[in-house]
């Protein structure tokens, strides 16, 4: 198998779609590839949804959608034991997380009840039910798409179930071209339901394990571990970045380079997904002043911490 | 062009093995099976491919081999130097057997020339000089092959010039690489004059010597000369500087070495071993003898190869000696000898052997002091006809010189020579040549002259040594060898002193031997320059260090040996810590240990070990030449590197602000080979060149 090959025609796949966001498609390919989970976070109507079904699509096996609402129970999600008369037994049913790809749409419309139960599912590729476990089917990814918090009708998501997501992106209006593209051109911009899948469930298994064998040289790890640890001691930060954060920018920067086409990490790597990978586990002070943390604050204060890292030599 | 880079592989390092064969540490069948194994090996890489057996077992060797030359430098090799050529010659094979790639066969040339460095501390063969010439021609071609070879490898930019092989080449390319080779070694030339050499003094001649000190000892048996009397080595070398005598002198000269006075019935002694120093003179000679006024004097310039014994040869009456000799001795026989080190040496002698005419001798009557007649006329229990014998010959005879001549010419007239000796054990050895074999060789001859002359009341010793060998016209000198070692007799008179006879009909003998042919000549006139101007160049101070360190090494491997055996007994470290201070002496063991690490530097064979796994034990941040001249180039015109900006991001500063648009692609080389760990084609070393000159051009422009 020609991994380049195949992650190009994913990504080109993809970019049918989603025009003029390289960026976006290639940060959500680094959350497929190092087995984590994408949260795409902006305004309604830039195309969140889009980018995570068409990358739901382009992937083989088995794919559901959960439209998150604030009356959604646990059991929508995970599934339910149903008394079977005939056996006289409890049968679970399995619910829509028992998927490949899981397309968790506006997850922030539900309650936390209902979005702490993705926790389990998230981190351990497991779901606990009637005290039974059941196996996740691999690979397992969580798209979910969010609306900043100070939007009406939200609830935030805790800080655990922010940390189970290996990157958050936000996609941004489009260049006015693109947009002008997206309104004229019809044919150019396909539909998400026109597109197949490219590449097969266990390819992706491949991939991901071809991942953990970038390398990543001392002087990065370096690099990397500066980064945490002044969000630890910045001032402007109430909450630093946990072990499990620095791990998954470890993770996002090997899938980065070898989505690049590298088996060896470089500073950019790191440098250029630090904030993707850490902003939406650190809590900023003024949130307790404010009720409510804002995204950009931050990645501002991030930004900052990065201006201040050296890069090694 | 696979195949011709190969054989030329080979041809190196087959001359590295073969160079080992000119010291004397193998056997012939040794050496075959040597030479046997390394042919073998050509076919060994299909051997590898298809047996993982094969690849597991050759993974383990190493370390037998590093055990086996540890024991065999402590109790078997009888030098360190000959454990360090075991080892070589076991690596070397080693290599044969798993080469793979381009390091391999680098190893291998290495090898190759620690065998021919190896080799030469252990042989003075003028042949060394041809395993030399054909290292630097053959490692002048290897090494181009091997560099075209890596380069198509590479896919490089030679690669593109190199599409067929055949052009390549051609006779002119070896012929070119020859030049080369010449040249270079016109240069080794010049450096091996300016500095001198060191190291002949570790030579372990032993196994040469043995043979021949039995000749030259306080005691011979007769017969001790049999064995040798076929051998055609070469011993000495004895110029004759001056032109040529008369005829008659040339007739009677013998190199005289150790002369007998004492008999017992089978074995002649050296009993007066009463020795004098003699001390140089003024004019740097030792005065030996008493120059006699009038008697032509003869200069010898002899080289002298390490023969195991301490006897200076020279035409006897040796009058002075000249050579680099602290002091020399001399006994009550009249024998000259030195503390010889042992290698060849070389010295001047001054003889006058024809100082007296046979007129004075016949005048000279029976009147001996008590000194000679004490020694000389001592006798074993003889047997009655040996008396009757002496009785007879004596009969009619008046002075002491009628009497020697008449034994001579007896001897002469009525034995044979022989080298079959036979011997009838019911006899004494005398009695049985005289009366029943009535063949022999030189020793039974001068032993019975001097016996029956003895009998008759004249004293006489009997002389070991050699006769005159073969005349060189090439060099203008007597060629001696083992065979032509001698006996013969000195019969003392009264004015004139000791007086040479000889009794054995050996010339006569000696001219069914062919003589050597003129190419012959030629060569050994060739090996005695390569003694004379290479091997004896300039040693000097040198050969006394090489003698220090020679006996420091023979003391520290006596040490460890000790050390070992006390830490067998004792578990205790004391013996070995003092060793360990004279650094200079792990030089040998070191050696040893970088061959060994350079073959580990195969990551494949890493792999065996278990500290070999986890990679480099050191932490190494490569610096990046290029990257770090790219930044100072740009940092004279002006742009620096952020400490924040990662360097692709300063590349693409520059190039979006300066127009510089192939700093990112330098950027991406750097990425590969600092974070990537990965080497550069020559292509892309000659693209950076190119960005990197034309950046600095620009910085030219600047400031123009």
């Amino acid at each position: 198998m020609d991994y380049q090959a195949k992650i190009q025609v994913l990504q080109d796949n993809i970019q049918k779609v989603i025009v003029g966001k390289p960026e976006a498609v290639r940060l959500s390919l680094v959350a497929l590839l190092a087995r984590g989970h994408l949260l795409i976070e902006d305004v309604p109507g830039v195309g969140k949804t889009t980018l995570a079904h068409s990358l739901a699509r382009s992937l083989g096996g088995t794919f559901q959608r959960i439209q998150f609402t604030s009356d959604l129970l646990p059991s929508d999600i995970l599934g339910v034991s149903i008394y079977d008369q005939r056996t006289g037994e409890f049968q679970f049913k399995p619910g829509p997380i028992f998927a490949n790809v899981v397309l968790a749409d506006e997850i922030n419309r539900t309650t936390p009840k209902t979005q702490s139960s993705l926790l389990e599912a998230m981190n351990d590729f497991q779901v606990s039910v009637d005290h039974r476990t059941y196996k996740l089917p691999r690979p397992f990814i969580v798209l979910a798409t969010q609306n900043p918090l100070e939007y009406q009708g939200t609830h935030p998501l805790p800080e655990s179930q922010m940390d189970r997501f290996l990157l958050r992106i936000r996609i941004g209006y489009p260049q006015e071209v693109d947009e002008k593209r997206i309104l004229q051109g019809r044919r150019a911009v396909s539909s998400v339901e026109e597109l197949g899948p490219v590449i097969s469930a266990e390819e992706v298994l491949v991939l991901q394990r071809c991942v953990e064998g970038v390398r990543v040289d001392e002087s990065l790890v370096d690099y990397l571990m500066a980064i945490v640890q002044a969000t630890r001691r910045s001032e402007a930060l109430a909450l630093g970045v946990s072990p499990r954060g620095s791990l998954s920018l470890h993770r996002a920067a090997q899938a980065l380079a070898f989505i690049e086409g590298r088996d060896y990490c470089v500073p950019d790597d790191i440098k250029s997904l630090a904030i993707s990978a850490l902003a939406h586990r650190v809590m900023a002070k003024t949130r307790w002043r404010l009720g409510e943390g804002r995204t950009e604050e931050e990645e501002e204060i991030l930004w900052g911490i990065l201006q201040e890292t050296p890069i090694p030599r | 062009m696979s195949f011709y880079f190969h054989l030329s592989s080979y041809l190196l390092a087959l001359n590295g093995f073969l160079s080992l064969g000119l010291t004397d540490k193998f056997s012939p069948f040794g050496l075959a099976l040597i030479l046997l194994a390394v042919i073998l090996s050509w076919w060994s890489p299909d051997l590898g491919a298809t047996s993982p057996l094969f690849r597991r077992f050759m993974g383990v060797l190493p370390f037998f081999f590093l055990s086996f030359a540890i024991g065999d430098v402590l109790f078997l090799a009888d030098s360190f130097i000959t454990g360090v050529i075991h080892l070589l010659i076991l690596l070397g094979l080693y290599k044969l057997y798993n080469r793979r790639d381009n390091r391999d066969y680098l190893d291998i040339y290495i090898i190759s020339f620690f065998q021919l460095v190896a080799a030469s501390a252990l042989t003075t063969s003028l042949a060394f000089l041809i395993h030399f010439l054909a290292f630097m021609i053959l490692g002048t071609w290897t090494f181009v092959l091997f560099h075209l070879k890596r380069e198509v490898e590479r896919g490089g930019v030679l690669a593109k010039g190199l599409g067929d092989a055949g052009q390549v080449l051609s006779p002119s390319f070896f012929l070119s690489s020859l030049g080369v080779a010449l040249l270079s070694f016109a240069l080794t030339l010049g450096i091996f004059l300016v500095i001198p050499r060191i190291g002949r003094a570790y030579l372990p001649f032993k196994s040469r010597v043995g043979t021949l000190v039995t000749g030259f000892a306080d005691k011979v048996e007769l017969g001790a000369f049999g064995n040798i009397q076929t051998d055609p080595t070469i011993v000495m070398r004895v110029g004759m500087p001056e032109p040529l005598g008369q005829g008659v002198i040339l007739d009677r000269l013998r190199w005289r070495g150790v002369a007998f006075d004492y008999f017992d019935g089978r074995s002649w002694f050296s009993l007066d071993r009463e020795r004098w120093t003699i001390l140089r003179n003024s004019e740097g000679i030792f005065p030996v003898g008493r120059l006699e006024a009038g008697a032509t004097v003869i200069r010898q310039e002899v080289y002298l190869e390490p023969i195991g014994a301490t006897a200076l040869f020279a035409a006897p009456r040796v009058v002075g000696i000249k050579g680099d000799f602290p002091a020399i001795l001399l006994d009550g026989t009249g024998s000259i000898s030195a503390a010889l080190p042992e290698r060849r040496i070389h010295y001047t002698a001054y003889s006058q052997p024809d100082a007296f005419p046979e007129e004075w001798l016949k005048e000279e009557d029976a009147e001996y002091p008590s000194s000679i007649t004490e020694t000389y006329l001592q006798l074993p229990q003889l047997p009655a006809r040996v008396v009757q014998l002496a009785k007879a010959l004596a009969q009619g005879t008046s002075g002491p010189y009628e009497k020697a001549k008449r034994v001579e010419s007896y001897l002469l007239e009525n034995y044979r020579y022989s080298l079959n000796l036979g011997r009838d054990p019911r006899f004494e050895p005398v009695e049985d040549f005289l009366f029943v074999q009535k063949q022999g060789n030189c020793e039974y001859f001068a032993a019975s002259m001097a016996v029956l002359l003895r009998r008759m009341g004249v004293p006489a010793r009997v002389v070991n040594g050699f006769q005159r060998g073969e005349w060189n016209e090439v060099g203008r000198y007597f060629a001696v060898r083992q065979r032509d070692a001698h006996s013969w007799v000195e019969v003392y008179f009264p004015r004139a002193g000791w007086i040479t006879f000889d009794p054995s009909p050996r010339a006569t003998f000696e001219a069914q031997v062919a003589p050597s042919g003129a190419i012959f000549k030629y060569l050994d006139w060739l090996r005695m320059r390569w003694n004379r101007y290479i091997i004896d160049y300039n040693l000097g101070d040198q050969i006394v260090l090489a003698i220090t360190l020679k006996r420091r090494s023979e003391a520290m491997r006596e040490g460890l040996l000790s050390g070992v055996r006390g830490l067998w007994g004792h578990f205790s470290m004391r013996g070995i810590l003092p060793l360990v201070k004279d650094l200079r002496l792990l030089l040998i063991p070191g050696l040893a240990l970088s061959i060994l690490f350079i073959m580990l530097r195969r990551r494949d064979l890493r792999s065996c070990i278990p500290w070999g796994r986890r990679g480099p034990f050191w932490k190494d941040y490569p610096k990046v030449a290029f990257y770090e001249r790219m930044l100072k180039i740009l940092g004279r015109q002006g742009l620096i590197k952020g400490e924040i900006e990662t360097p692709r991001e300063f590349s693409q500063r520059v190039a979006r602000e300066w127009g510089m648009e192939e700093v990112p692609d330098i950027i991406r080389l750097y990425y590969r080979v600092r974070y990537g760990k990965e080497r550069l084609s020559l292509d892309e070393e000659v693209k950076i060149e190119g960005i990197l000159s034309r950046v600095a051009r620009r910085e030219g422009q600047i400031h123009g």
